[in-house]
């Protein structure tokens, strides 16, 4: 569909012009870039090496060959390997099959929520988080992909600057109020981090961890909230709307609210618990107000762990 | 025209749209039922807030109190433009009966006579749009003599033309006129009043009480000015302001003016009267040489004049200028006993009296007299001719001469030789010789002076009965003599006699001006008859000076005239019927009115001064008026209409209305609780005292106790003695000073009381006769301002017994550790040579006889001031530094309080017993050394009173031979 159209606009638009508007895009896209990146690497670069490997080794394929025993099949031979001997030899690609981390910082304009004392909406924070658990992969060889806007698992550093790229773009259209991760082929032993409020509906994020749990997916989900959300300030005659206005609320006294709205989030977070103790997963909570390094430490211990334990053969 | 509504004070020019205020509680459901409009917050968290059933089920209704706010304002808004009118004007468009206009044209109403006339002019425009008849009535008007005043209203545009008519009076409004006068019915009175009570306010104000009134009056009434009698002071005149409210504090300044013949007033000096709060007088004066006081004819407040805010002066304010030459001999060993002296004395109340010699006085003809007033020349027999001329000439001019007896012009008197020519300056012919009264060689007694008669200027005053004239001079019998007498004895003879000359007058009393001769100048009644004398100095009427009183039927012209304004006029020139001549009856009653208005009034010359606020008047506010007369300013806003209040305060509701909502909707935060704490601290602060007064209060308390203690020891003349701040040692001190005031008491006259604990320091030393000084071997030096008022106390005749109690036992010949001490103590005192006591010394002899001066020690030697030789003595006297040869310090170190220190016996009878023992020579020294102390004792009393008495054999023997 598009195809049709670029040698209109480039008629329409003289050449000229559309490297500018090129180039400005490309220009707004580094500029944001280069700060988040960096934060996201001078997070990363608090976690030292705590990704311990199991074996010193190259490469990511091989692991090691092994006698064939009965049973194995005979695609699953290395031929090369066999010739050499008198017995057949597997290769074992354990290996390469694992470890991708897959990170859904939810976009949604709930995230783009920010009260007066926070200092920076959830969005850009989720997209912090995840850069830096990215960079942290990244380091440590590990693959990384993106759920939502979809980017394929990618490794090292170029994929680390697309990664940013694909955080930084600004979406044109309205996001919907409230996210849900999309559905995608996660792989086996895949790990996912999800960053959200978890505010929407939790039916969706239900399916995709009882689908992730399926595929031995382990992972976390990182609900950040403002502060204001957590603290519920809020006096007098209000008509609380969502981001994008869909949903609306009327309190005569918001301050009458307090103790019901804080017992609808203890309520939604031992949900959201259940939910990830359900699938394996771990909950972490995380304000806007606070300090990411904690969180990206403890985030990083777990995917660790849960690489340890998933990475063991069965 | 639909007719104001109106509520007591309160009136309402368009009454109809109160009806406006039966929609309000439309409004108050119409309010409640819209709540105010929430406010709209982003808030993602809404999400898991649907659903949740509000706690608290507010109704979506507005608060009570906001509804209250908005109502109230909408009620001030209807309020404001129904018009409220607060004290209304009356219409006179409502009625038909006549307009009594009764206006006030006295004096206080001459400052705001303008806006008088101009509220007159507005009342009766209206009456007449009104189409009602109307009378003017101005009160000031001289009263009917018989009947009752009659109102009669007429067309209103004739009471508008005598109005235009209608002048102010220099008197007092006559009230009385009309509180007797018949109203006509149904007539609406509007009284145009001073705010000044007089005759007939209270009558008149309660004949208002039944019909429809209201009063005008000024919101200040006028001010009064009075100049009181000339008091003694020279150079000064004294005034009085008042007014009749007591107000606030006010300041007014009082001009002084001087009248020239052809040329307008002018001020020549200037007064500030400062009445205080609630005071309705205030005085002022007025300071300034003599000759320009001499010139102010009258005075006046410099605004809101008024006749009674002006006061006329006449002669009795202005100060004589008198020349006193004495002809009496030099009297330089008794100057106090000449005649001058007397009269110097008596007339420094009266006048401004100058010695002067008649050759200068009179040198270039009399250039010098026209200073004078008056002259008196006290026993001048013989004048030069030049001299005789120029006082001739000047009391054709108006001077005063005065002359008195003497000597000198018994001799002038007693000239039988016809050399030379007679007295010129004398009323009458003098007899020689002189008559003496009561002497060892007559037979007559001392003659008392007859009462004055009426034409005698000093009628009024009583002479005592013991003012006795022993010697006189006496009067050539003649026939032209009895009209000059102005005084005579009871027998007859004429004591002061007068001549009229040109414009002037010669008076001669035929006594001395001292004593001598008579007790006249030792009385009273000299003053007055001189004072009376200069009174008439400058107007001099030989004829006719008597006194207002003394005839009563005679007729004085007024000479200038007062207008209500309070500015001076020449009566002839007032044109007025006014002008006319008063009795001197009615002048004497002081109370200016339409027949004698304020004025100088004269006599032949003599004048008095006839002012609105005599001596001892007041001004009093107006009596209060019955509660249906409408009381209103003049001049000002008469109506105070409450629309612009009520708008302002429904404005201000809709503006707390507004922040109220935004309250109410969350839209405004109240500020937090720290802004408010601050406020309350900042104004804790502003409220707080200073710091500094509790701990300034503290030295002074201090010095209170010490003032108290040392009020009761010069009180009881106790004996102190210096703490040193060894406990053992003071209660030695005060036991000892105990036991000699127990010995005291019992052998000698003297009762001290309880010995007082003095701290050189600080307590007052003056009230002890003398101080026992114990020094101990750790004394520190006293401080210099202590020194200094040890110094001054031995200056003043006290005495110090410096005891080192250390018998001045020393090794090698060293100063013991005392006598250190008591040097470092010694260092800054005033203290004369020493050397040792012996029994020469009135220390020895001033009560018991001693030889030795023994203390519980009887070691060293005991110090006291060498004897001064007789020139030294002698020196120091005559430069009053002489302490009369008693010695300020008694210096030893025998401990004699330990000797003296008796405790209270146990029984109460008795000096007591000893506190310490006697470590050598038992009680017989203790006994000595008591005696001892009892004549340091005397010889701190008496000082050196015995060493005189042991003269006295050998005076009496001088004397006896």
């Amino acid at each position: 569909m598009s195809e049709p159209r670029r040698p209109e606009a480039a008629s329409a638009v003289p050449p000229g012009a559309q490297a500018a508007r090129l180039r400005r895009d490309a220009e707004g896209a580094a500029s944001a870039l280069p700060p988040l990146l960096l934060a996201a690497e001078r997070l990363a670069s608090l976690v030292t090496g705590a990704h311990g490997r199991r074996r010193s080794g190259r490469g990511e394929t091989f692991w090691q060959y092994r006698r064939a025993l009965p049973g194995d099949a005979l695609s699953d031979m290395d031929w090369r390997r066999s010739a050499r001997a008198d017995e057949l030899y597997v290769r074992e690609t354990e290996w390469e099959a694992a470890q991708t981390l897959w990170l859904w910082p939810d976009r949604s304009a709930a995230m783009r929520f920010r009260s007066k004392t926070a200092p920076a909406t959830k969005a850009e924070r989720a997209a912090l988080l995840a850069l830096a658990l990215a960079a942290l992969a990244a380091r440590s060889g590990e693959r990384f992909a993106l759920l939502d806007p979809p980017l394929p698992p990618t490794s090292r550093e170029p994929g680390l600057r697309r990664l940013a790229l694909a955080l930084a773009a600004t979406d044109q259209e309205t996001p919907p109020d409230y996210g849900a991760p999309p559905a995608a082929p996660l792989g086996r032993r895949a790990r996912v981090v999800l960053f959200s409020d978890f505010f929407g509906p939790l039916e969706p994020l239900a399916r995709r961890l009882a689908s992730a749990a399926a595929q031995e997916a382990g992972g976390a989900l990182v609900q950040i909230l403002d502060p204001a959300e957590e603290a519920f300030p809020y006096r007098g005659r209000l008509l609380f709307e969502s981001m994008g206005g869909l949903l609306n609320y009327e309190a005569d006294r918001a301050e009458s609210l307090d103790a019901a709205y804080r017992g609808r989030l203890a309520e939604r977070r031992a949900r959201l618990e259940d939910l990830a103790r359900g699938a394996g997963w771990r909950l972490f909570l995380h304000r806007t107000d606070q300090s990411p390094a904690p969180l990206l430490l403890a985030l990083h211990g777990a995917l660790s762990a849960a690489s340890h334990s998933w990475s063991a053969p069965r | 025209m639909i007719p104001a509504l109106s509520l007591g004070s309160l009136a309402f020019l368009n009454p109809w749209l109160l009806a406006a205020l039966a929609a309000l509680p439309i409004l108050w459901w119409l309010l409640r039922a819209t709540p105010p409009a929430p406010l709209r917050e982003r808030f993602p968290g809404v999400a898991i807030l649907l659903g949740v059933e509000p706690p608290e089920k507010t109704p979506k209704r507005t608060p009570w109190w906001l509804l209250a706010l908005r109502i109230l304002a909408a009620a001030l808004l209807i309020l404001a433009f129904a018009q409220p009118v607060l004290d209304p004007r009356p219409r006179l468009s409502e009625g038909g009966g006549p307009v009594v206009l009764v206006m006030d044209d006295g004096w206080a109403s001459a400052p705001d006579w303008e806006a008088r006339r101009e509220a007159a002019r507005e009342i009766l425009a209206q009456a007449e749009r009104a189409g009602r008849p109307a009378a003017l009535i101005g009160l000031a008007e001289p009263p009917l003599s018989e009947g009752r005043l009659l109102v009669e209203p007429r067309a209103a545009a004739d009471a508008l033309g005598l109005l235009e008519n209608l002048q102010p009076r220099p008197w007092a409004s006559h009230r009385e006129a009309l509180a007797s006068a018949d109203l006509p019915p149904d007539s609406h009175v509007v009284w145009i009043h001073d705010g000044l009570d007089g005759p007939g306010a209270a009558e008149f104000a309660a004949q208002l009480a039944g019909v429809s009134a209201r009063a005008l009056g000024p919101l200040e009434t006028a001010r009064g000015l009075r100049a009181e009698p000339p008091g003694e002071e020279p150079g000064k005149l004294k005034l009085t302001a008042l007014r009749a409210e007591a107000s606030g504090p006010e300041t007014r300044r009082i001009l002084a003016w001087e009248a020239p013949d052809n040329a307008a007033p002018r001020p020549v000096a200037s007064a500030q009267a400062d009445f205080a709060a609630g005071a309705t007088t205030a005085s002022a004066e007025i300071e300034a040489p003599l000759d320009l006081l001499n010139r102010v004819a009258f005075l006046s407040l410099e605004e809101g004049r008024s006749a009674g805010g002006a006061a006329l002066l006449d002669n009795r304010f202005k100060r004589k200028r008198v020349a006193l030459v004495s002809g009496e001999r030099a009297r330089e060993d008794q100057p106090l006993l000449s005649g001058g002296y007397f009269l110097r004395e008596a007339l420094a109340p009266l006048a401004e009296t100058q010695n002067v010699d008649l050759m200068t006085l009179t040198q270039a003809d009399g250039a010098g007299l026209a200073a004078f007033d008056a002259v008196i020349l006290v026993d001048v027999g013989a004048f030069a001719p030049s001299e005789a001329a120029a006082l001739d000439a000047w009391v054709r001019q108006g001077g005063t001469l005065i002359r008195f007896a003497g000597p000198a012009t018994l001799a002038a008197a007693d000239d039988q030789s016809g050399f030379k020519t007679p007295d010129p300056l004398l009323p009458v012919r003098l007899r020689p010789g002189r008559r003496t009264l009561g002497g060892a060689m007559s037979w007559g007694e001392p003659q008392p002076i007859a009462p004055f008669d009426e034409v005698s200027p000093f009628f009024g005053l009583t002479p005592p009965a013991d003012v006795l004239i022993s010697r006189q001079i006496l009067a050539e019998p003649d026939v032209d003599l009895p009209p000059k007498v102005w005084a005579g004895l009871a027998d007859g003879s004429p004591l002061v006699t007068a001549e009229r000359r040109g414009e002037g007058s010669v008076v001669f009393l035929h006594v001395s001006a001292e004593p001598s001769w008579s007790s006249l100048p030792l009385s009273g009644l000299f003053m007055e008859m001189l004072g009376r004398v200069l009174e008439r100095a400058a107007a001099f009427d030989g004829r006719a000076a008597q006194s207002l009183a003394s005839e009563a039927e005679a007729l004085w012209t007024p000479v200038t005239l007062l207008d209500a304004w309070g500015l001076p006029r020449a009566a002839d020139m007032a044109g007025d019927a006014a002008a006319r001549p008063a009795t001197g009856a009615r002048l004497a009653e002081n109370r200016p009115d339409h027949d004698a208005p304020p004025g100088v009034y004269a006599r032949d010359g003599a004048q008095i001064a006839l002012n609105l606020m005599a001596p001892g008047t007041s001004l009093a506010p107006l009596p209060a008026l019955p509660a249906n007369v409408v009381r209103e300013p003049l001049g000002g806003a008469p109506e105070r209409p409450l629309k612009p209040l009520l708008l302002t305060l429904a404005l201000l509701l809709l503006a707390a209305d507004a922040l109220a909502t935004l309250f109410v909707t969350g839209r405004l935060r109240l500020p937090a609780r720290g802004a408010g704490g601050a406020a309350l601290l900042a104004l804790g602060l502003a409220l707080s005292p200073g710091p500094g007064l509790a701990q300034s209060a503290a030295p002074e308390s201090l010095d209170a106790a010490a003032l108290a203690r040392a009020e009761k020891a010069a009180l009881e003349a106790s004996f102190g003695y210096v703490l040193t701040g060894d406990s053992q040692l003071d209660e030695i001190s005060r036991a000892g000073l105990y036991g000699l005031a127990q010995h005291l008491t019992a052998r000698t006259s003297i009762e001290p009381g309880p010995p007082e604990g003095v701290d050189v320091e600080r307590d007052e030393l003056n009230v002890y006769p003398f101080l026992y000084w114990p020094i101990t071997a750790g004394q520190e030096a006293p401080s210099s301002a202590a020194v200094a008022r040890l110094n001054a106390y031995l200056r003043q005749g006290g005495m110090i017994l410096f005891d080192t109690r250390d018998a001045h036992l020393a090794f090698d010949g060293r100063p013991t550790p005392g006598a250190e001490a008591l040097r470092r103590v010694a260092l800054g005192l005033d203290l004369p040579p020493l050397a040792p006591l012996d029994e020469r010394h009135v220390l020895a002899r001033s009560f018991f006889l001693l030889k030795d001066f023994p203390g519980r020690w009887d070691g060293g030697e005991v110090w006291v001031e060498a004897a001064p030789n007789a020139a030294e003595l002698e020196d120091a006297e005559a430069l009053g530094f002489s302490n009369d040869g008693v010695s300020p310090v008694i210096v030893g170190g025998r401990d004699w309080a330990g000797a003296w220190a008796l405790r209270p016996s146990r029984d109460g009878w008795g000096p007591g017993d000893p506190v310490l023992p006697m470590p050598e020579g038992g009680e017989r020294r203790r006994e000595t050394a008591i005696r001892f102390g009892v004549n340091i004792a005397m010889y701190a009393y008496t000082g050196s009173y015995k060493s005189d008495q042991v003269h006295i054999p050998m005076l009496l023997e001088r004397l006896g031979r």
